[in-house]
């Protein structure tokens, strides 16, 4: 689903945000993306759905480039940034109108009122987006990208400000949406998630990859957070 | 004090970008002729709208070349037209520095005073009125010391230059604290913001006509702006007890000001806006096309930001207000010749190209987008999609109330006799060259806010404002839309016909250089937003 090929990217020509990094997710797979903060998850998961230009590398998503073709694969995956603060002028109805239009799916109301009462937030989707706290706000943007069944998604720390309640239901749909054959790719900090979810995780630090494999391959003999602050340590 | 000034000092950086040119990483020549570039540029423009306000002014036969005799009164009537200009052009600028921000829960949180917040927050603003006026007034003042060689009196004007726009600006802080301390529970609150706008223009603009039709250009404004008068005592007659007081006069208007905010800044910020009942009605069209999706957002955009909302129809309005004005409001000669008539209507299409090249909303359609641009370049949408959307919704609303206008002021024209039959492509001309001008204008600001977008700010007021893009989007269109007015004009006085062929010749050129640019360029443009 995935192939990133020797990636780079600098923002001011000098220090590597990603520096060479080369990663393969097929489908079904659920991918975790670990590292420090400034590690460059954010300019790779950038790079990634098409919003960064990189210098250097190749990023194909269903065999298809993104600098190349970047409409067809942005039609193929959804991304939720690690920042909710979307259109705070639209009413969270019209958020869920809007993405489905760019996506060019129908609106279908019954579906649209189930997932909302999922997410518990159908009785809001006619608030003004402004009045939504930061967790409602996440939940609306993961309900308005599961609504356009992508093939890909693409998570920015997914979990930050979501409820226990919200949290444990979008992990048991990332896994339902796994089983299905779509991919999954997310940044995480809270590595305990990504140790209980994910089937292949990756750790970056200063924009290099240092480890990348199967969850089993890389906790063979200690846990992933143990891994994780041993190789940060290094 | 240490914390006034350290918040004046962030507030003046964050709002006005400073920090962005400090870190420029250019050699220190080119910033040196950038700065001289935008300073001559922003001089120009401001000695453009020094040349609006003379209009409005008393006329030449009246004394002098401003309606105003004598080098002191030059002066007078010069920093008075900037504190007027002052006092137009702070109301939203003040109001959204107040309350526009999301940094209330996190002052609040910080050991500050409530008018220590409000005292640095007025004088940020302050310190960029008084940039404005200083460009307004170093080619006078120098003209001054030249030919009088009156140090004293050049003194005494640069030190007013720091004070002339104080209570201006004060009373603008004022009214835009009322309103938001009015409108904040409303839902529809932005329109309301923007009629109140509208109705305070049409007073200023009144004024100022009424100025005109009543005498001397600097009384007439110190009647309304009462405290220049001892600013004008002060220069007249070189008395510093008189400046003195003007000064304390001023900064006393300040303490008050600021106390009386003060008092209301944190239970307007604590209003919540109501929620809503959470229903909602599906339309029948619930399946909308990508484009008309983008278009869609793009209004609801326009219409939740007032600040935005203003200047998508100032111009046009303004034009209209101007065009109808200028034939009903009575001049000098009560019994209009037939010459001075057809003068008159020959003026709208230079008011049009004028003001409709204010009407720069799209030079903030695309920062205003603000972190969702990064969204945006991740859903599967053309550039091309993106751009025509925004050039579409920023043009819709202005080019609706131009033609409005445009006919309104051809209605006038007809029943007041300053057209005739013979006229028709003045009448041609006077409806088609708003929209010319819009549509130029649009394009150049959307090719703007692509080349200098700012998508990470604190205040849609710092974007709509404060941005280069808007900057450069105001110089790109006003500086040649004026020239090309005053041509049209003569022109159209010279031979109707003449000038309506000049005003399509050269807006048409020009729309086409701008379309083939932002076709060319648009793209790598769009696609390079968030990367610069």
């Amino acid at each position: 689903m995935i192939t990133i090929k020797d990636l780079s990217k600098s923002y001011d020509g000098q220090k590597m945000a990603v520096d060479h990094i080369n990663l393969d997710i097929r489908d079904g797979d659920i991918f975790g993306f670990v590292g420090l903060n400034g590690a460059g998850k954010s300019t790779t998961i950038k790079c990634l759905v098409g919003i960064l230009e990189f210098n250097e590398g190749e990023i194909l998503i269903n065999g298809r480039s993104i600098k190349a073709s970047p409409m067809e694969c942005k039609k193929d995956l959804a991304y939720i940034s690690d920042n909710p603060e979307i259109y705070a002028y639209m009413r969270g109805i019209d958020y869920v109108k809007f993405i489905l239009s760019v996506y060019n799916r129908p609106y279908d109301n019954d579906r649209v009122v189930a997932l909302a009462r999922e997410f518990e937030i159908d009785d809001v989707l006619g608030n003004l987006v402004s009045s939504y706290s930061h967790g409602m706000k996440q939940k609306l943007v993961l309900m308005a990208a599961f609504l356009h069944e992508p093939k890909l998604l693409v998570l920015d720390e997914p979990f930050v400000g979501l409820d226990p309640k919200a949290t444990h239901m979008l992990k048991t749909m990332m896994k339902d949406y796994a089983a299905k054959g779509n991919t999954i790719f997310f940044s995480t900090h809270v590595l305990e998630v990504a140790e209980k979810l994910c089937n292949k995780v990756a750790i970056i630090k200063n924009g290099r990859i240092v480890v990348s494999g199967t969850m089993e391959e890389i906790t063979q003999s200690s846990s992933l957070e143990e891994f994780f602050l041993e190789v940060n340590n290094e | 004090m240490n914390k006034f000034f350290l918040l004046t000092k962030a507030f003046f950086l964050a709002g006005f970008s400073v920090n962005r040119r400090r870190n420029s990483q250019k050699p220190v020549f080119q910033q040196l002729g950038i700065f001289a570039l935008i300073f001559l540029a922003a001089s120009s423009f401001y000695n453009f709208m020094f040349f609006f306000g003379s209009m409005l002014g008393p006329s030449s036969e009246e004394g002098g070349v401003f309606g105003v005799s004598g080098d002191k009164e030059t002066v007078i009537y010069v920093l008075s037209m900037a504190a007027f200009i002052a006092f137009a052009g702070t109301f939203s600028l003040m109001q959204n520095t107040l309350f526009g921000g999301r940094d209330f829960e996190f002052l609040q949180s910080l050991p500050l005073k409530t008018s220590t917040v409000i005292a640095a927050k007025i004088t940020a603003v302050m310190l960029f009125v008084i940039g404005e006026d200083l460009l307004i007034f170093v080619p006078t003042a120098l003209c001054y010391l030249i030919k009088t060689g009156d140090g004293i009196g050049a003194l005494i004007s640069l030190v007013a230059v720091f004070f002339v726009s104080f209570i201006p600006v004060l009373i603008s802080c004022l009214l835009g604290t009322l309103v938001v301390l009015i409108t904040r529970h409303l839902k529809n609150q932005n329109i309301f913001q923007v009629i109140v706008y509208g109705l305070y223009f049409l007073l200023i603009i009144a004024l100022s006509f009424a100025m005109r039709a009543k005498g001397a250009a600097s009384s007439a404004i110190s009647n309304v702006l009462p405290h220049i008068k001892l600013f004008a005592g002060a220069l007249r007659s070189n008395d510093p007890v008189q400046l003195l007081l003007f000064i304390g006069v001023n900064l006393g208007a300040f303490a008050l000001v600021v106390l009386f905010v003060s008092l209301l800044y944190k239970p307007i910020n604590s209003i919540k806006q109501k929620a809503g009942d959470g229903r909602y009605r599906v339309s029948r069209k619930a399946n909308a096309s990508v484009s008309s999706a983008l278009f869609r957002k793009d209004m609801m955009m326009i219409f939740s930001k007032p600040g935005l909302l203003i200047n998508s129809v100032m111009g046009p309005v303004l034009f209209t207000i101007m065009g109808i004005f200028v034939q009903l409001i009575p001049t000098a000669s009560e019994d209009p010749e037939p010459a001075r008539s057809f003068s008159v209507i020959a003026l709208v299409p230079l008011f049009a190209f004028m003001l409709n090249s204010m009407t720069n909303a799209a030079a903030a359609s695309i920062s205003l987008e603000g972190k969702n641009f990064e969204l945006l370049l991740s859903y599967p949408l053309s550039p091309a999609n993106v751009i025509r959307s925004k050039i579409i919704s920023a043009l819709l609303l202005p080019s609706g109330i131009s033609l409005i206008g445009s006919i309104a002021v051809t209605v006038i024209a007809f029943l007041k006799q300053n057209v005739d039959a013979y006229s028709i492509p003045l009448i041609i001309t006077v409806l088609l060259a708003p929209q010319l001008s819009l549509v130029y204008t649009t394009i150049v600001s959307v090719l703007c806010n692509l080349r200098w977008p700012k998508i990470y700010y604190e205040a849609d007021i710092q974007v709509v404002k404060n941005s280069k893009s808007v900057l450069f989007a105001t110089l790109l269109c006003m500086l040649p839309s004026l020239t090309i007015g005053v041509v049209v004009f003569i022109l159209c006085l010279l031979a109707p016909i003449a000038g309506l062929i000049a005003a399509v010749v050269i807006y048409g050129v020009m729309i086409t250089v701008a379309s083939v640019i932002l076709r060319k360029k648009g793209n790598r443009l769009y696609i390079g937003v968030v990367s610069r």
